[in-house]
């Protein structure tokens, strides 16, 4: 039907009237606002939770829901030998003496004769007359001194340390070590090696072999050693490039942190001689197992980092990884040292050199990528580490690289910033864990725990 | 406010309101989804028949042929609201949505004989979620979280289509729509427990996707008969009719984390569609009319966990309505009056038994100026399903409002 509007309609009983049509407009666009409201209103209410209502209908569920896989086979491993150029062992802020895990250590010393006299300190005053005691002053590290806070009686960490102190037959060449402890004089200079120092070791030596030193005006080499009598254990002094004081205890306004001479004067007067090079000699340094079978070792530094390459044809392509997580378990009798950060990062096998091949610590950090990690990990107290590598192996079942991918643990190193939170370096402190290796218990071995799912829809298949 | 901003300023508002189609009724959770109620208010508050309408100021769209009659350009949209209680063996719940389904515009080329029109129309709809609380055994822990079942998605056509009255009182239109349309169903396993110390769940999140993409093109063709003169004066009868046609379905798969992807293309064959309706004069303003559609998917072809529980789809639709008047001092009598009831067994059977939908209807509307355009409101009362046949039921309280515009912009 054609209706013309704003004509009469053609019912006679019917008379358009524009005030009465004006009013019912107003009233048509008042009733929409408010209807509109209304359905604005019902768009603003909240539909109830989803609920079990209607569950009768939902299809098949995905064809594999959270299905453990242990993935227990190593297929690659290597004990990754870690050097920082710019960090040599005679720059190390630490020097170590003692023996432990396989590694043993001793302190070389040049302390140089030629200029140490002072308008304070003439040569006059170096005679039998003037000199009264002359010692050789070490300063253990805060760690080592006081032992582990958590012993109530603080003794299980402290190292009972004997010294043996001796003149090299020539000075040493600081930039040979690690290596074989040079020639040495037998004669023993300490006045008195069964004596146990403390916290704050003060050898004494006989003045007249200072004395002589003094008249020669040459350089002398000393080599610092543990008596028989020593507990076993690697302890840790300050160097004369030992720039973290914190790691200290409280020490003496003056005190010269490297080994040192310290005189005393019949006057009352301390004259100290500081070295001009120092080293620890780490002659034995214990080999990483090269097999993992029998266990595998992270050690700070002198870096070894394990890597590991899983063998994960267990778990099938096309999985989603609901999470895996990495398990390794150290042995606390056998591990030593403060407490380190544990990174877990992913590294291309092409990598895995071995302890012949090495890595600088810079082509470390451009190789690896960064997975996750722990901090604050006690080798003599924590067993069961467990890091959390779900991306990192749904990286891997994806087949996103072109090579293949393992895992390496690391100390807290400065490319893993957001697990490098101590003020020291893995080189700083020399520690190690001892991880129990692929011939452990079940619960002991390395393992990564996976938990994946996977439906046939994907990767081709039709539902 | 002139006629246009009045037209404009409510379609605006409905336009705003077509947010994606949220839960509606849990039989939409499987197979070829909800037929929409997508008619106009107007319709709508008559029990939905509109097949025989011919009205030149309150165009129907349900028959593109009746739009021969335009003189003037004219805009119609429509907006919904939903309020349902859904209930099974499992609980109940409560839902609610809106929606904007129905947007058209006609566009006179000779007036009162020749007109074109387009629009955009949403005809099925999937629309529902489940949630399944759940635990899971594993590696010594006992995981806990929620099995998650998502459908959405919707079919919607853009028809374009001419309609021309060849001799008055007879129109005849043909159309092309455009089908369109995504279905997107999500399988989720959240696990919720356990978590880290900050919350995050340790174990991640199960996320299946299945994505169709739906297209396809039909074809409408329509005729109405309103004798204006002689023993048939006043009677209207329309007919329609689409003959069966595909839609090729896209379908991806993909898992959350997952690099691979799965893919496939299948066709789903739409079978043919026929509508009738008349309508007549009882006394003075009143008329009755009544709709009948019939689609057989019986002769569906599709997925086979589809066609296994498909039946033919029937709707009739019948009601009475008072029509507007002018009569000075009048007041709301001048209104219009709607009320009118529908039955529909859908497209599939849900647990083994048809799917029954009935709703009760009533309606009215407000002319603007000049007869220029009409406002209609609806409000319908619709059951789905038998609780004891079905093995659910939902009950839907839905409110309609429409939108007509007429405007000479040139």
């Amino acid at each position: 039907m054609i209706r013309k509007a704003g004509t009469v309609n053609t019912n006679p009983s019917q008379r358009p009237v524009r005030a009465g049509r004006a009013a019912l407009g107003l009233a048509a666009f008042t009733l929409a606002a408010l209807t509109l409201a209304a359905l604005a209103l019902t768009g603003g209410c909240t539909s109830e939770l989803p609920n079990e209502v209607g569950r009768d209908l939902d299809p098949d569920p995905i064809d594999v829901v959270l299905e453990p896989v242990l993935v227990d086979q190593v297929a690659d491993f290597s004990a990754l030998a870690v050097d920082d150029p710019e960090v040599p062992l005679n720059r190390q802020q630490v020097l170590y003496l003692g023996s432990q895990a396989g590694t043993s250590s001793s302190i070389l010393v040049n302390f140089d004769f030629a200029d140490i006299f002072t308008e304070e300190f003439p040569e006059s005053l170096f005679t039998a007359e003037h000199v009264k005691t002359v010692k050789l002053s070490l300063t253990k590290l805060e760690f080592y001194a006081v032992g582990d806070t958590a012993d109530t009686d603080g003794t299980d960490k402290v190292v009972q340390l004997y010294y043996n102190i001796h003149q090299l037959a020539a000075p040493f060449d600081s930039t040979a070590y690690p290596g074989p402890v040079p020639p040495y004089d037998g004669t023993e200079l300490s006045r008195d090696p069964s004596v146990e120092h403390g916290a704050e070791p003060r050898i004494d030596l006989y003045e007249e072999d200072f004395l002589d030193w003094v008249a020669s005006g040459q350089t002398v080499g000393l080599l610092i050693m543990t008596d028989l009598q020593s507990d076993p254990g690697l302890v840790g002094f300050g160097s004369r490039e030992l720039a973290i004081f914190g790691e200290l205890q409280d020490v003496a306004v003056g005190t010269v942190v490297a080994p040192n001479f310290a005189v005393e004067f019949e006057d009352g007067e301390f004259f100290l001689l500081p070295p001009v090079a120092d080293t620890s000699t780490f002659h034995e340094v214990a080999t990483p197992p090269a097999d993992p079978g029998e266990g595998f070792i992270l050690r700070t530094g002198i870096r070894s980092y394990p890597a590991l390459r899983f063998d994960f044809s267990a778990v099938p392509p096309d999985a989603y990884i609901n999470r895996a997580v990495f398990c390794v378990s150290n042995d606390t009798l056998a591990g030593f040292g403060p407490l380190q950060s544990l990174v877990v990062c992913e590294l291309d096998t092409a990598r895995f050199v071995g302890p012949q091949g090495g890595l600088t610590l810079d082509e470390l950090g451009d190789e690896v990528f960064v997975v996750t990690g722990m901090t604050s990990i006690d080798p003599t107290y924590n067993r069961d580490l467990r890091f959390d590598v779900t991306q990192a192996v749904q990286r891997i079942v994806n087949g996103v690289y072109t090579g293949t991918r393992g895992l390496v643990l690391t100390a807290g190193e400065d490319f893993a910033p957001t697990y490098d939170q101590g003020t020291v370096d893995p080189d700083f402190y020399f520690g190690q864990f001892q991880f129990y290796g692929l011939s452990a218990a079940d619960s002991l071995r390395p393992r990564i725990e996976v938990t994946y799912s996977l439906d046939g829809a994907v990767g081709g298949g039709g539902r | 406010m002139n006629m246009r901003t009045r037209t404009l300023l409510p379609a605006v508002a409905c336009l705003l309101l077509a947010v994606p189609v949220a839960a509606q009724t849990p039989f939409a959770l499987t197979n070829i989804g909800q037929r929409l109620q997508n008619q106009d208010a107007r319709m709508a508050g008559r029990g939905g028949w509109g097949m025989a309408v011919d009205d030149s100021l309150h165009p129907g769209f349900l028959n593109l042929s009746s739009l021969s009659s335009l003189r003037h350009v004219a805009l119609q949209f429509t907006a919904l609201g939903d309020h349902a209680v859904s209930q099974d063996v499992h609980g109940e719940r409560t839902t609610y949505r809106t929606y904007a389904p129905d947007m058209r515009v006609g566009v006179p080329v000779v007036a009162g004989r020749l007109a074109v029109t387009a629009g955009f129309l949403v005809d099925r709809s999937f629309e529902y979620t489940t949630a399944v609380d759940t635990f899971w055994t594993l590696w010594d822990d006992t995981l806990t979280g929620q099995n998650q079942f998502v459908r959405e998605g919707s079919m919607f056509k853009v028809p374009l289509g001419v309609a021309f009255a060849p001799v008055p009182g007879v129109s005849v239109s043909a159309a092309v729509n455009l089908q369109r349309g995504t279905l997107r169903e999500s399988l989720y396993d959240l696990v919720k427990e356990p978590t880290t110390v900050s919350g995050v769940p340790l174990y991640g999140t199960n996320l299946l996707v299945q994505q169709d993409e739906y297209q396809g093109t039909s074809i409408t063709l329509a005729g109405a008969l309103h004798p204006g003169v002689g023993p048939g004066a006043g009677l209207g009868l329309g007919l329609s009719y689409t003959p069966a046609y595909d839609v090729t379905v896209d379908r991806k798969y993909e898992m959350g984390g997952v690099s691979r992807r799965g893919h496939d293309t299948f066709t789903l064959g739409m079978p043919a569609e026929l509508r009738a309706g008349l309508q007549a004069p009882i006394h003075g303003r009143w008329r009755l009319g009544a709709d009948y559609q019939l689609q057989r998917f019986t002769r569906f072809t599709g997925p086979q966990e589809w066609v296994d529980r498909m039946r033919d789809e029937t709707t009739l639709s019948a009601g009475i309505e008072r029509t507007a008047a002018h009569q000075r001092r009048a007041g709301w009598s001048n209104l219009p009056l709607r009320c009118g009831v529908q039955t529909r067994t859908w497209a599939y059977d849900v647990g083994g038994q048809a799917v029954k939908e009935t709703t009760f209807s009533v309606g009215t509307g407000f002319p603007f100026r000049q007869d220029l355009g009409q406002l209609d409101v609806a409000l319908s009362y619709s059951l789905v399903g038998d609780l004891a046949d079905n093995g659910m039921d939902s009950r839907i309280w839905r409110l309609a409002l429409s939108v007509s515009g007429l405007e000479k912009w040139w």
